[in-house]
């Protein structure tokens, strides 16, 4: 038993970890060099469980030879397998500086040329631990790869893999009686513990000239404040919405801002959480901590919407993106009703059914245009119903609006959507690509009616 | 193609007979200036071909020295206006400012509008003020090029290589094939930025729009997944908005990116049109036109560069077709004017116009002496065209003037500088409501703002009177007991008082001014000789630029070679070109046929007109047998040929 990992630093890495002591057992139980090699060890867990962290961290303290494979940076599996094997080889020479290792080719194109390599990699080797990070979303992975990779320690038999995988599928690895380790999210209790560790502070840190008894006391009371904000925001976010860990500590930060504000205005006490909530609890109310946005959004004014350029094209460019818009949200039969300007009276399904409304409810649930999805027209129709929608009539010539087409489709606004290869072709089919808020925000800004010419 | 030929003329090869061989490009030594432009001036002699070579060159030189000042101040327009953004940018990519974990990447986004031109340029100065730095790089990606991960992945790999291929450009190179790594493995980028050690990456998105949201979502993934490795940031240009952009990506990579917004400082439209019709002016837009193309702007384009582009369409017609524009040079007594010009400068309307004034004075012997004395009118002409120059500039200063007076805290009236530019160029200013309500409303200003308002229009008439006017205001103002309250004129509305009276059980309100104090009635006075005296300079400026005389040389006012140029009809031109294609070929051999069918035609003409006769229920057989008859008649080919085409 001289090799074997003492429990004390097991439990350093516990320290670190705080709650995931059984998946830290589990692993160390199975990695221990006592025991006999385990191939393959699946770890599985939803986003932000600690699984990478823990594993890698389980690894080092083990000390054997190791390498992580990250598929998120492998654009193809060649890619994988190759990243593997240099990983391997550089691994192998810090650790033993044998001159026979660089002599190996990287080049691998299949999997079997991978297994060949690293046979030779780990001839005469002791133990060594790959580790396949995210490898249930390899991009352009063949569906072989996986039950390859845990049939390596048939061949290999120092060679144990351990695959860190987000989502449990059956069958995924066409190999029985390998040992999975389940990472479960954390539980309210876990989460706000955790997060207990860190707390954000009301004050900023003071410089160390100050009082330091008022820098305990601006801790102690940010922890007590702390404790107890991430509690509400758990139970009115975290509980449905922001549930995994990473995310519910975002939605705290960018909370927490706004929430402290009446105490560093001095209208409370640090101690004052009831009254701060009560103040607060639009914040909570609120969904603008949730929506997830390039640009940091304050979550203080949620009623004050940026003033958006609501006019960012020009007028004809404008009305032909809804006019496209249009083209793809409304069914064709309903042309001539919408857009016809010689019928009278533009007859609406909204609300009353006439005699001929059947009574009954239809046999097919009616799923609403707008939730459906953007359907391809053809050109001929986008340009129909743009000349119908503008108010007076278009004299330009036609180069100007397919130039304007043009324009549109470079920024993607338009997009093609299926006909031949040759844009220039009649059958050609094309498809908005924007979203309701922008077309309702576009047609106010040149002043047109938009919702009138929507079927329901 | 001028103004004379309706149309252009092609000459094909066939009929000139062998075209000569396209020399090959050499590199030879330069030929002396003067001797190239000599022998061809991209200028055509006008006035049926008899105007002096001089005067063509007087033209060409005339125009370019007057486009040369408006696209520096263009150009430096441009220039200012980015140059706030590219500071922030170059100070955002510099900065160390960590994200908030190392997922983040940040991001920088670029709201720069939908004119790719403007984007392009902001782009390369963000360029060059990065690479500056020796330790940053930028990887400029554009939508074209990037078909899929793979391809983007390895094209910055290669641009990274190439970017300071400096001493050691062998050794990257060789290493990277002797590893055999992958080029679109980023352990590449990884390895040059670890061996120059470069503490910034930025990746550029020129059209970040045109990107596939799904590739782009792909790629900020393997990119947030280095960057704790590789110090990335990202730029993005986007054309419409943050939120249309933001719906393109996933969520998941929307919290990879830690964005900041710069505004980009666009120049306005109305800017560029400003700086045209107002600084060193020697051309000026007639309303009409200007109306034109503002609208277009306005209804299509709105980019900046199209309209100085138009704009230089504009100078560039008026000085190319218009045989006066000779005149519009620095120094009008040098040019050698000719005997066809002074024909020309007869038949103005506006010569018409000053000698049916003559007449009426009765001045008889100095009409029959401009008529037959060409000496004469060239000193009229002269003496004139100097006077008609400066009203327009007085027009436009005043013009100005208004729209600085507009801009006072008070006036609650909102137009453009070129809307008011039309209405004074269309000579309807002095009596439009516009001008009456701008110097009501500012008559209401407190005696500070006033003072500044004054010094700043004193300076634009240069006008002693409204000097003295500011002199007594200063000398009032510094007597007043708390210089902190300025004074207020009795057009204030802050000396009303609402009075509310009910009479007979209805509430009537009665509007009642305070008393004044001595000062303000003092102030008021002033305000009133103020007024009185700019509202003389108004009168005076704002004249009718029609009526001037010469202002056909002055004002460019032609809109149909605009509608021409900029709004293209293909359509028509094509079907007008297939019905009667004489007019294009310019050949001899179907000159005769007037609106008729011949076999000397085209075929696809003929094929087009029966098309046009038939309607579209015809069956090809038909068409074909029409079509043969046509054809055979001259060419007298045989039934049995015929067939063998069928």
């Amino acid at each position: 038993m001289d090799s074997h990992v003492p429990d004390d630093l097991i439990n350093s890495i516990d320290d670190r970890f705080p709650c995931r002591e059984t998946q830290l057992r589990q692993l160390a139980a199975l990695l221990r060099p006592p025991q006999p090699n385990i191939s393959t060890i699946l770890v599985h867990g939803v986003e932000a469980t600690g699984k990478s962290e823990l594993v890698k961290a389980v690894v080092k303290v083990i000390g054997t030879g190791f390498t992580i494979v990250r598929s998120q940076e492998c654009i193809t599996q060649r890619h994988l397998l190759e990243r593997a094997v240099a990983n391997t080889k550089e691994a192998l020479t810090w650790q033993v500086d044998e001159a026979h290792v660089g002599a190996v080719q990287e080049r691998c194109e299949s999997i079997s040329a991978f297994v060949v390599v690293l046979q030779r990699l780990l001839a005469g080797k002791q133990k060594f631990i790959m580790i396949f990070d995210g490898i249930d979303n390899q991009r352009n992975a063949a569906p072989t790869l996986l039950p390859a990779i845990v049939r390596l320690g048939e061949v290999l038999p120092n060679l144990t893999t351990i695959l860190v995988v987000r989502s449990l599928q059956p069958h995924l690895l066409h190999k029985p009686g390998i040992p999975h380790i389940h990472f479960p999210p954390y539980t309210r209790a876990e989460t706000l513990s955790i997060l207990s560790q860190s707390p954000l502070l009301i004050h900023a840190p003071l410089s160390p000239e100050f009082d330091s008894s008022q820098d305990t006391a601006n801790n102690e009371d940010s922890a007590w404040l702390w404790a107890r904000f991430t509690a509400a925001v758990w139970d009115s976010f975290g509980q449905s919405v922001a549930r995994d860990i990473v995310s519910f500590r975002v939605v705290c930060s960018g909370l927490w801002g706004p929430f402290i504000q009446p105490i560093l205005d001095g209208h409370y006490g640090a101690r004052e959480f009831s009254k701060l909530l009560i103040k607060g609890r639009g914040l909570l109310q609120s969904e603008t901590a949730l929506v997830d946005s390039i640009l940091p959004i304050a979550p203080a004014a949620p009623n004050v919407k940026a003033s958006k350029p609501s006019h960012i094209l020009p007028y004809y460019p404008a009305h032909l993106l809804i006019a496209a818009y249009l083209a793809s949200h409304n069914p064709p039969k309903h042309d001539i009703t919408l857009f016809s300007k010689t019928s009278i009276s533009k007859r609406r399904k909204r609300g009353g059914g006439t005699a001929l409304t059947p009574q009954r409810p239809s046999k097919y649930r009616k799923i609403s245009r707008k939730l459906l999805g953007p359907q391809p027209f053809p050109l001929e129709r986008l340009f129909a119903i743009f000349h119908a929608i503008l108010p007076h009539r278009y004299s330009s010539g036609g180069a100007d609006i397919m130039c304007h087409l043009a324009t549109l489709v470079g920024l993607r606004l338009v997009v093609k959507s299926g006909g031949t290869g040759d844009i220039l072709e009649g059958s050609t089919k094309w498809r908005a690509n924007v979203g309701w808020e922008m077309v309702r925000d576009m047609a106010r800004g040149v002043a047109f009616d938009v919702e009138s010419y929507l079927m329901e | 193609m001028t103004e004379y030929e309706a149309c252009y003329i092609f000459t094909s090869r066939g009929s000139s007979g062998q075209a000569p061989h396209p020399s090959k490009r050499r590199k030879t030594a330069r030929l002396p200036e003067s001797e190239a432009r000599n022998e061809v001036l991209p200028f055509i002699t006008l006035l049926r071909g008899l105007e002096t070579p001089e005067c063509t060159k007087v033209r060409l030189d005339s125009f370019e020295a007057a486009w040369r000042w408006k696209e520096d101040l263009i150009h430096k327009a441009f220039h200012t206006a980015n140059l706030d953004t590219i500071k922030e940018v170059a100070s955002f990519i510099r900065s160390d400012r960590a994200p908030q974990s190392s997922r983040k990447v940040r991001a920088g986004l670029l709201l720069a509008g939908p004119d790719d031109r403007a984007s392009a340029d902001l782009f390369e100065s963000i360029a060059e003020s990065v690479n500056k730095d020796e330790r940053a790089m930028l990887i400029n990606l554009s939508s074209a090029q990037s078909a899929n991960l793979k391809t983007i992945l390895s094209y910055m790999n290669q641009e990274a290589i190439n970017h300071n291929l400096g001493v050691d450009e062998d050794a990257i190179i060789d290493r990277s094939r002797t590893t055999g790594q992958l080029n679109y493995d980023l352990q590449i980028l990884f390895d040059h930025v670890q061996d120059k050690a470069i503490s910034r990456v930025v990746v550029a998105f020129q059209d970040s729009e045109a990107f596939e949201g799904k590739m782009l979502a792909e790629l900020m993934d393997v990119v947030s997944s280095w960057n704790d490795r590789i110090p990335f940031v990202v730029l993005f240009s986007v054309a419409t908005s943050v939120e249309g952009f933001q719906s393109k990506l996933s969520r998941a990579a929307i919290r990879n990116l830690e964005g900041t917004e710069f505004k980009v400082g666009r120049v306005s439209i109305e800017e560029i049109f400003k700086i045209i019709n107002s600084k060193h002016s020697t051309l000026w837009l007639s309303a009409g036109l200007s109306n034109l193309i503002l609208q277009r702007q306005k209804g299509y384009i709105q980019s900046p560069y199209a309209m100085s582009q138009t704009l230089k369409y504009a100078y560039m017609n008026h000085y190319f077709a218009n045989p006066l524009s000779v005149v519009l040079n620095d120094d009008p007594t040098r040019v050698p004017l000719q005997e066809e010009h002074y024909e020309a400068v007869r038949n103005l309307p506006s010569f018409r116009s000053h000698v049916q004034k003559l007449i009426k004075s009765k001045d008889y012997d100095v009409v029959r002496g401009l008529l037959d004395d060409d000496e004469n009118l060239n000193e009229l002409i002269l003496d004139k065209f100097s006077s008609s120059r400066k009203a327009l500039e007085g027009l436009v200063s005043a013009v100005t003037a208004l729209y600085r007076t507009q801009s006072s805290p008070t006036c609650k009236t909102d137009s453009a500088w070129s809307e008011i530019y039309i209405q004074a160029m269309s000579g309807e200013l002095s009596k439009s409501t516009l001008f009456a309500e701008i110097l009501d409303q500012a008559k209401k200003l407190p005696s500070d703002t006033m003072h500044d308002l004054l010094r700043d229009l004193a300076g634009m008439f240069h006008d002693n009177e409204i000097e003295k006017v500011i002199v007594d205001l200063g000398k009032l103002t510094s007597n007043v007991d708390d210089p902190e309250i300025p004074l207020r004129s009795q057009y204030d509305t802050d000396h009303e008082t609402l009075r509310t009276t009910i009479v007979a059980q209805k509430v009537s309100l009665s509007k009642n001014a305070s008393i004044l104090s001595a000062q303000d009635a003092a102030y008021t006075r002033i305000v009133d000789r103020a007024f009185s005296e700019l509202h003389k300079r108004f009168e005076l400026a704002l004249i009718n630029p029609q009526t001037l005389f010469l202002n056909e040389a002055l004002i460019y006012d032609s809109k149909s070679p605009h509608r021409d140029v900029f709004t293209p009809r293909p359509r028509f031109a094509i079907e007008r070109a297939l019905s009667s294609p004489h007019d294009y070929l310019g050949c001899g051999c179907c000159g005769r046929v007037e609106g008729g069918l011949s076999a000397t035609q085209p075929a696809t003409t003929i094929l087009y007109q029966l098309y046009l006769e038939s309607g579209s229920a015809v069956n090809a057989a038909d068409l074909w047998s029409a079509f043969w008859t046509i054809v055979a008649t001259e060419g007298g080919e045989d039934e049995e040929a015929d067939r063998e085409v069928l």
